[in-house]
């Protein structure tokens, strides 16, 4: 069973690639085999929006990447065994190789959680992936058996903002994997209009109770809100499943999510996922890019790194650290947890069959 | 061809002009197109779509705050909906690159140089991306070809042959160092293959004992010539597995195809050489002209190997002209200038060796311009162009004496005997009037009211004496560019439009920081004067440019003073001692004899 440990940032800017260094690092120490790809964009030396500089991404000899054949060829390092994975990407079709000698390379594998399967399949699993994110995006990360949150100052400079935010997805991110029986109904994945579904689980059974419906895709905490709602106590006992943690973070106002959970609970609603990562903690960035008008140019700052770490660990008992300013530690025994407690979580996705 | 359904999305409050060009585009080729309102949320557009997926969702968006967090929960929300198995995600936009759609998460990027049959061919399967791979616009072209080198005004004609004839009886009983190294370099590139890539030394020795200064000091003792090092091996290791291919010029460069303009390169690295020209030339330069370091005028002979040069200019060796080569598309023009100092000869020799297409040669700018004694520029000249005519080297003679004060009568009848003479020894020369802001032009005031009319007289001048290639430089613009890049970047371009669009065959262009640099000439440089320039083609297209009553008067001062001028040199019966008695350009113009390589001229045994 493969380790894909997907690194996701809650904005840009918020240090995914120094945590990927970092990772890379530890790993690389430990003998373990890598791979890396990215979801976007990664280890360009100016940022495409800002213009600003970015920490690079260096491979060494025996690492495999994942990226876009036009990158791969022009990186300083050689790759051997190249392999076209069939996936197009918007630089190139997407290859992976393994590198036969160091060198920088830039980072851009498929974009899509369909096109990021075909590119893990050509990988095996015989070695530890990374799965590098892209800005805020969070969706393809549903094929990231651990997941580490990197966020900070640019995604908010106000420390009690950043550990509200880790909590809420914590929450999300611990909704239990769904097993049982089949479900009695399942919807097309997208967005859905509470009264739909309402509507459509009513006519299931005249006891919902014990009523399965699978909604994969989006789902809005707003939507869950006001079919509780319009079911009210006939919802006890019914059991939503959603596809996966992230896919609940993409629409509406995730801050409802708390409120929304603890609602189910009160009507007895089972919420679970079908599938969800191990979230192993979350890197704290104190670096905020700020737009000079005068100069219509992007400058770097920074808010003070101690105290702004400080205050979001008084706030949260999520693992959390600043690889630049604590070292790379914590994210040790983050990854040492991912390794050894590998667990065959894509195995354990076979939900029921899917009734329409 | 499959009917593809295509569901267009202006993500944007205002700007859906893009999608519905597009839109029209796809429903002319017979796809199925639906276009939303603008102003739709994320979720709104990804709702619509699941109605009835498409095969591409394209969405026009412009690159503003927050844009990119509103992108890429579009994309999550497709991705998450499960739209992304069946439609193609494509972000478009003036300000997209294919680097920003990656990292959005898009299947592909339309910037701001895509047309719509790109679009159309994307969507119909043909694979568009940009890749690496031979440019189609560069086709190498004679700058030569169909001119019949004939004089159509007739006094000139005779004139001119008269001069060049006994320029070349002159230099026929002479010779020089620079010369002798010629010769020496060709015997010198034989043995070298006899020997397996080693030259003889004996050879080495005989051409050290032809070198000056710095240069003689390294065959003597190995110590680097000042601001000089040897390249070291991964710079070398760079160059030769640099490639030459560049991608397909950016549809607004378009105007510059098969117009043949050249950049100037000479950072002093020829590994940032390199990537200026392939810049240049993936901007839509037609070529790229080699600048080395002043001093190697003033210095006899060349260095071996391949060096770095801490200041303007790229020296000149085999070496680093070899490297350079391999930078350069094989369709593009190139050329090595040999036209100012003490190496004349043996640059062509090794412009020759190293495979470029054109040199530089003038014997005039050279010596009351650039520095040179003007009979040794004489006689290296004359040796010059035999060689570039053995060799099948078009050159151009360049007239920058006029930058001096030298009036343009002056250096245009310097030019075209000079020319003569090379036509005389089976050369191809290119006439090379400066388009500038001279000083006679500006205490003349023929500038005074614009820049058109002066240099139209030039060109009318020139067509009306002789049926050849003219290619204004060099670099055009010459005292009309200012500090502010697009300031200069527009004054060059104006330039180059006005010479492209009045018969002009090819023409040198400057970097909007070069003439006030300050430093190494930018890369941005480049592009923003090649992006300038095409966009002042694309503005006059064919509608041409037209002069004041103004250029007739000055064309026709200045046909009769070019005249005048060759009438004295020719009365003279010496065109060195014209040289030297300033019947070219005299102190009062602000032309001096040179003064490097005097004495040094040598009767031929």
């Amino acid at each position: 069973m493969s380790v894909v440990i997907g690194i996701a940032g809650t904005a840009k800017n918020t240090g995914k690639t120094t945590t990927l260094n970092a990772s890379v690092r530890i790993l690389r120490r430990q003998g373990q085999r890598l791979a890396l790809t990215s979801i976007g964009y990664d280890g360009e030396d100016l940022d495409t929006i800002t213009g600003l500089p970015k920490p690079r991404v260096f491979v060494e000899k025996g690492d495999l990447v994942a990226t876009a054949l036009p990158l791969m060829l022009a990186s300083r390092a050689a790759f051997r065994d190249r392999q076209d994975t069939g996936v197009m990407s918007a630089l190139g079709p997407v290859y992976i190789g393994i590198a036969a000698s160091q060198g920088k390379v830039v980072l851009a594998g498929a974009t899509s959680t369909e096109g990021i399967s075909p590119v893990l399949e050509a990988i095996g699993n015989e070695r530890v992936v990374f799965l590098d994110g892209a800005l805020s995006r969070l969706s393809p990360m549903v094929l990231a058996t651990h997941l580490i949150i990197a966020t900070g100052a640019a995604r908010y400079q106000y420390a009690g903002f950043v550990s509200q935010e880790m909590e809420i997805l914590s929450q999300v991110l611990s909704l239990p994997v769904y097993e049982g029986p089949p479900y009695d109904a399942s919807y097309r994945g997208g967005l859905y209009e509470a009264e739909q579904v309402g509507g459509a689980i009513g006519s299931l059974s005249a006891d919902p109770a014990y009523v399965v419906v699978n909604l994969p895709g989006a789902v809005n905490p707003g939507l869950l809100a006001r079919l509780f709602s319009g079911l009210g106590p006939k919802a006890g006992g019914l059991t939503l499943v959603f596809s996966h943690p992230v896919h609940l973070l993409l629409s509406g106002d995730s801050g409802l999510w708390p409120g929304t959970i603890r609602e189910a609970e009160r009507l007895g609603v089972r919420l679970a996922v079908e599938r969800s990562p191990v979230f192993l903690g979350f890197t704290v960035s104190p670096y905020v890019p700020r737009f000079d008008p005068s100069t219509r140019e992007y400058a770097v700052s920074y808010v003070a790194p101690r105290p702004f770490l400080d205050e979001i660990r008084r706030r949260t008992e999520i693992p959390c650290t600043d690889v630049i300013l604590e070292g790379s530690g914590a994210l040790e025994n983050w990854l040492r947890k991912a390794i050894q407690a590998a667990r065959p979580r894509r195995d354990a996705l076979a939900a029921g069959p899917v009734q329409d | 061809m499959n009917a593809r359904s295509v569901l267009l999305v202006p993500l944007d409050p205002v700007h859906d002009v893009g999608v519905k060009l597009i839109g029209k585009a796809l429903l002319d080729r017979g796809h199925r197109v639906s276009l939303l309102p603008p102003d739709l949320s994320p979720e709104e557009v990804v709702s619509r779509a699941m109605e009835s997926p498409p095969d591409y969702l394209m969405v026009s968006r412009t690159i503003s705050y927050g844009t990119a967090e509103i992108l890429t929960r579009f994309v999550d929300l497709c991705d998450a909906a499960g739209l992304r198995s069946k439609a193609k995600l494509v972000l478009g936009g003036l300000s997209v690159r294919p680097e920003m759609a990656q990292e959005f998460g898009f299947d592909r990027g339309f910037g701001p140089d895509t047309t719509t049959a790109e679009v159309c061919r994307f969507v119909e399967g043909e694979n568009t991306q940009v890749e690496a791979g031979p440019v189609t616009h560069l086709e190498k072209p004679d700058l030569t070809q169909g001119f019949s080198y004939r004089f159509l005004d007739t006094e000139a004609g005779e004139l001119c042959y008269r001069i060049a004839q006994g320029l070349l009886d002159w230099a026929e009983s002479r010779t020089s160092p620079g010369v002798k190294r010629a010769k020496l370099r060709l015997e010198m590139q034989d043995a070298s293959i006899e020997a397996g890539g080693e030259t003889p030394r004996e050879l080495r020795e005989k051409y050290a004992a032809l070198t000056s200064g710095d240069i003689q000091k390294w065959y003597a003792t190995g110590q680097n010539v000042p601001h000089t090092r040897p390249l070291g091996p991964d710079e070398v290791a760079e160059l030769l597995s640099s490639s030459q291919a560049i991608p397909s010029i950016p549809a607004s460069q378009k105007p510059l195809e098969g117009r043949n303009v050249m950049i100037q390169y000479g950072t002093g690295c020829p590994v940032m050489d390199s990537y200026h020209i392939r810049l240049s030339l993936a901007w839509g330069a037609g070529g790229a002209v080699h600048f080395d370091p002043s001093w190697g005028a003033r210095t006899e002979g060349f260095l071996e190997g391949a060096w770095s040069h801490q200041h303007d200019g790229t020296v000149i060796t085999l070496e680093n002209l070899r490297l350079l080569r391999k930078s350069i598309h094989p369709g593009a023009l190139w050329q090595v200038r040999a036209h100012r100092g003490l190496n004349t000869p043996e640059t062509v020799v090794l412009a020759h060796l190293a495979g470029a297409d054109l040199t530089k040669v003038n014997i005039v700018y050279g010596s009351l311009g650039a520095g040179t004694d003007p009979a040794r520029l004489a006689v290296d000249g004359v040796e010059s162009m035999r060689l570039a005519a053995r060799f099948g080297l078009p050159f151009d003679v360049v007239t920058n004496e006029e930058l001096c004060g030298v009036p343009a009568a002056k250096a245009f009848a310097g030019m075209l005997a000079v020319a003569t003479a090379g036509m005389m020894l089976g050369g191809r020369p290119i006439l090379q009037p400066l388009f500038a802001n001279s000083p006679e032009a500006m205490v003349g005031g023929l500038t005074e009211d614009n820049y058109v009319d002066f240099n139209v007289a030039k060109m009318r001048v020139l067509q009306a004496m002789i049926d050849a290639p003219i290619w204004p430089g060099a670099p055009v613009g010459f005292l009309t560019q200012s500090q502010d890049r697009s300031q200069s970047s527009t004054m060059t371009a104006l330039h180059a439009a006005l010479a492209l669009s009045t018969g002009g065959k090819a023409v040198s262009i400057a970097s909007s920081d070069e003439a006030y640099a300050g430093g190494p000439i930018s890369a941005q440089a480049r592009v923003d004067t090649l992006k300038a320039t095409a966009a002042a083609l694309r503005f006059w297209g064919s509608a041409g440019v037209v002069p004041t009553a103004k250029a007739g008067e000055i064309a026709d001062r200045l046909h009769g003073s070019i005249l005048e001028v060759l009438r004295k040199t020719a009365a003279r019966g010496d065109f060195v001692a014209a040289l030297y008695e300033g019947i070219f350009g005299d102190k009062a113009d602000g032309a001096y004899p040179g003064r490097a390589g005097r004495d040094t001229v040598e009767t031929r045994a």
